[in-house]
């Protein structure tokens, strides 16, 4: 049992309330005498007894009372079980070092577990078994219980990627994989970030000792580029909470920490509060590409406390993303290709805001595109295959960017009339400036409105002229009073389309500084999780698979929401989980046609966990107090009979 | 001082026996609504002829004149009783709940007794023992008998736990001549041994009469609090919350004295139950019954 709110668990020191009137009210007599006590006594022999267990009861009740209400505020809840689903599952046994101890009791627990997982898996579906350390290694059901601790280290990574790697060769449909371990020396505190590789799902399933090391970094924050490089990579700042546990002794308010982070040594005295101490340290993009960072902690305090420990942790890529960009333009070298400066601007900053994106350049539009932006520059003559490859890349749901200048002219026909809207040569030439921009485009909040940082500065001219016609939204817009950049949806999917040309020449539109920030925030703005929030309504406890549609999602344009009112549902009391767009749809039970109907891809589900809401607790508070006050009143009644 | 004027209670409150036993007994002796004269001890019963050796002074000489024949007349004579006040000193009687104690309350109670013994002409007598003290006033008609007995009553004090049984026992031995016995105490000892030894009394021929005197907290506790009730006796303590027992105690306390009434009336005994908020008047008219006035 886990609960939401552990820090409720304060209030516990109530219960001094009902002790403490409970040892006061034990201490009030009044000395009298009496000429014998034979009556008294005769009427306590029997009395004094019950009377004891009366106030026993009475006390524990009333501790009882407050323990039940600090337990209600602290709204406990059972944390389903993950269900093993897949057509394989791969279990992992931990036998590194750390499991030493008791490791005979792990296996039976090893065993037990793969018999309850056994059983709740179809019967075609395959179960393997590996042990693991820094590597894995195939065992049978068998020999489980022959199973030894190597006192090995622990390397998650590598134990994953092999387990990845026998997946894909066996070619299962779908497969699930299960790790036991106590998670030692990868100093792991959030268990969800441990999704490594990402596509295959891995369910953490902790031994006896999870997570006993005495220092773990628990999070990992505030990771911003800073412009200096070291051997010619850019540097990043982190903050690593560092979470402290020192059992046996008190917690120090100063701690010298070491750590060892890219290979070189470094030292901060901290200051611990509540246990967690900042460290401010630097890493370098290498270590940022492996996207986890391996450390040795050493920590030293003034109480002759020393803990080293050995970390591994995964950095929190919180946007990935595969970019595809089309070079329609080549030129004699690669400085003049127009897809140069764009690429250079992408991959220069490509961990802005700590995204991950992966940039591919081609001349070629692959039959199948598969990527979750493409980028056109310059695009000139496409063969028919390649047209029909846009085309489905759109309608199922694609994005694409257009960068066109005034060579866009020339482009074939067929690629024109693929286009929702017509381009033509601007009228207006004159080198200009941005006027006004869409203040609900997502990206154009970077934009501060001063002179140095502010997409006005942008000089452009020589653009295209785009059609205005409906489903065509202008996002900015130029001082002249043409467009500089449009966006319209195309099938399922959209097209921004960027009325200047992307080549070093011309207006020198992509060798501006505003551009890179432009760039980064178009390309931002389309692989973003920041859609459109639907508005969900409450009315009451929700329960996953009793949840209804109440009416059908309607999109509203000026705010750019769908609102959608879900019976019993409550997005500040519960706990959100993210769904994909299908499991949303099976959720709210939508059909197909009414997918098709929406706009964009919408992601916002909840999955409630099973707990016990503000509105339930007061039912529960006012029937204990109703306990009490009849309980006391029975025992008040019985006095006076 | 007038007994119309002065209520009881106030008597009670009266620190010297000697004005609080006259002012009790004359302030009953008033409410009886009968003269307080006390006449000849010999009352006229009847006639009988002469017989040699009777005392010429009894002849009726008028009854010799109108019949020539000698009669002697014939008187009930007045028997002077003994009254023999036992009180038990023991410490129970030390209890105080309310304006007076035990004690104070039987000591007026014993002192009213000798005065209106007195006043009747009656030899009262007075036993007192505790532990450290043993005293014994043989019965006497006079004036100085009452007063020996307020000297005796004020100069004891209660204490130590000797039982009541002890001091009955030997009453016996202290009173030889046929009378009334008043034992005054609380009687919370070992009721039938006590009952049995006030039996060779009454077998005796002597007029028993316990004379039982609580503390109202004994008979009835009060209603609510918390308190530590301590033993006078055997300094034993009990806690508890009033208003959860005074009911059972009650009960309990109840059936105890209905028992001891019953055993007591079943020995010939009376028994005369007092708080010490209470009364004498009981006390004294039961004396006067017994003694047939």
């Amino acid at each position: 049992m886990s609960f939401v709110s552990p820090g409720m668990l304060i209030f516990i020191s109530a219960v001094g309330i009902p002790i403490l009137i409970h040892l006061m009210k034990n201490q009030k007599f009044i000395n009298a005498n009496l000429g014998t006590n034979r009556f008294l006594i005769e009427v306590l022999r029997t009395r004094n007894r019950w009377r004891k267990i009366e106030n026993l009861l009475l006390f524990l009740l009333r501790v009882a009372l407050i323990l039940l209400l600090v337990a209600l505020f602290m709204r406990p809840f059972i944390q389903q079980p993950k269900k093993v689903t897949g057509s394989m599952v791969v279990m992992l046994f931990d036998t590194s070092g750390s499991e030493y101890d008791d490791f005979y009791k792990l296996k039976q627990n090893y065993r037990k577990r793969l018999r309850e997982i056994s059983k709740q898996l179809p019967k075609e579906a395959e179960i393997k078994l590996f042990s693991f350390n820094n590597k894995i290694t195939p065992i049978e059901k068998a020999d489980i219980m022959t199973l030894k601790c190597t006192g090995e280290y622990t390397d998650y990574k590598s134990v994953l990627n092999e387990t990845a790697d026998f997946i894909k060769i066996a070619k299962k449909e779908s497969a699930s994989v299960i790790l036991f371990s106590d998670l030692q020396a990868n100093g792991i505190s959030d268990l969800e970030e441990f999704s490594f590789p990402a596509d295959i799902p891995v369910i953490i399933e902790p031994s006896s000792k999870l997570l006993t090391q005495n220092l773990t970094i628990s999070k990992v924050r505030n990771l911003t580029p800073v412009l200096s490089s070291k051997r010619g990579q850019n540097l990043y700042n982190i903050e690593l909470e560092a979470k402290l546990n020192v059992y046996g002794t008190e917690q120090p308010e100063t701690v010298q920490i070491g750590y060892n982070i890219d290979g070189k040594y470094n030292t901060q005295k901290l200051r611990v509060e509540n246990g967690r101490c900042i460290i401010d340290a630097k890493i370098s993009e290498e270590t940022l590409d492996k996207r986890y960072i391996s450390g040795f902690l050493h920590i030293e305090s003034d109480d002759d406390l020393k803990v080293d420990n050995y970390h591994q942790f995964i950095l929190p890529v919180e946007k990935t993303g595969s970019i595809l960009i089309h070079n329609g333009q080549v030129g004699i070298d690669r400085f003049e290709d127009s897809s140069y400066f764009v690429e250079k601007s992408l991959n220069s900053f490509k961990r802005k805001n700590h995204q991950k994106w992966q940039t591919r350049t081609t001349t070629k539009l692959p039959d199948e595109i598969e990527a979750d932006l493409l980028i056109l520059c310059q695009p000139q003559n496409f063969s028919h295959i390649e047209l029909s490859a846009m085309d489905e890349y759109l309608n199922s749901g694609g994005k694409v960017i257009i960068f066109a200048g005034e060579e866009f002219t020339i482009a074939d026909e067929e690629f024109k009339t693929h286009l929702p809207f017509k381009v033509e040569k601007s009228t207006v030439n004159t080198p200009t400036t941005v006027k006004d921009w869409d203040k609900k485009y997502v990206g154009l909040k970077l934009f501060d409105g001063t002179a140095s940082g502010d997409l006005s500065s942008l000089f452009v001219f020589d653009t295209l002229k785009v059609e205005e016609k409906e489903g065509v939204r202008k996002l900015v817009q130029l001082s002249n009073g043409s467009t500089l950049i449009t966006e319209t949806a195309v099938g399922k999917g959209s097209l921004l389309f960027i009325a200047q040309s992307c080549e070093k020449t011309g207006a020198q539109f992509v060798t501006q500084r505003m551009f890179i920030p432009l760039l980064h925030e178009l390309v931002n703005y389309k692989l973003s999780n920041d859609k459109p929030k639907l508005k969900v309504y409450q009315s009451d406890l929700i329960e996953l698979d009793k949840v209804r549609l109440v009416e059908k999602p309607q999109f509203n344009e000026k705010e750019l929401t769908y609102t959608v009112t879900v019976k019993n549902f409550n997005e500040l009391e519960s706990d959100i989980e993210r769904l994909s767009p299908n499991e949303f749809y099976t959720a709210l039970g939508l059909s197909k046609t009414d997918l098709k109907s929406q706009k964009n891809d919408m992601e916002l589900m909840i999955k409630p966990k099973d707990t016990l809401r503000p509105n339930e607790i007061w039912i529960w508070v006012i029937a204990a107090l109703a306990l009490v006050w009849i309980i006391e009143n029975m025992v008040a009644d019985r006095r006076l009979i | 001082m007038s007994a119309q004027i002065v209520e009881e209670r106030e008597l009670l409150e009266i620190e010297d026996l000697e004005i609080a036993a006259k002012g009790i007994v004359d302030g009953f002796l008033s409410g009886l609504n009968k003269s307080t004269h006390i006449g000849q001890n010999a009352e006229f019963i009847s006639h009988r002829d002469y017989v040699h050796g009777d005392n010429i002074r009894h002849i009726n000489w008028n009854l010799w004149a109108r019949t020539d024949q000698l009669f002697v007349k014939e008187f009930e004579t007045d028997f002077n009783h003994c009254v023999y006040i036992s009180v038990d000193s023991s410490n129970s009687m030390n209890c105080a709940n309310a304006f007076i104690s035990k004690w104070q309350f039987a000591c007026k109670a014993a002192a009213a007794l000798s005065y209106l013994a007195i006043k009747r002409n009656d030899a009262p007598a007075l036993i007192i023992e505790n532990d450290s003290k043993q005293s014994f006033i043989e019965p006497a008609i006079s004036y100085e008998q009452f007063y020996r007995i307020l000297g005796e009553l004020s100069a004891a004090e209660p204490g130590g736990a000797k039982p009541i049984n002890s001091l009955i026992q030997k009453l016996p031995y202290n009173c030889r001549n046929r009378g009334i016995v008043f034992v005054i105490s609380d009687f919370f000892d070992n009721e039938d041994e006590t009952i049995r030894n006030a039996a060779n009394l009454v077998s005796m021929g002597h007029e028993v009469i316990f004379v039982q005197i609580f503390d109202p907290w004994e008979a009835e506790l009060t209603e609510e609090g918390f308190y530590r009730f301590h033993d006078l006796e055997t300094f034993s303590t009990r806690s508890s919350d009033v208003s959860a027992i005074v009911k059972q105690y009650r009960d309990v306390f109840n059936k105890w004295h209905e028992g001891f009434t019953q055993k007591c009336s079943n020995k010939g005994i009376d028994l005369i139950s007092l708080k010490t908020t209470d009364s004498l008047a009981d006390v004294l008219s039961d004396y006067l019954d017994k003694r047939g006035t």
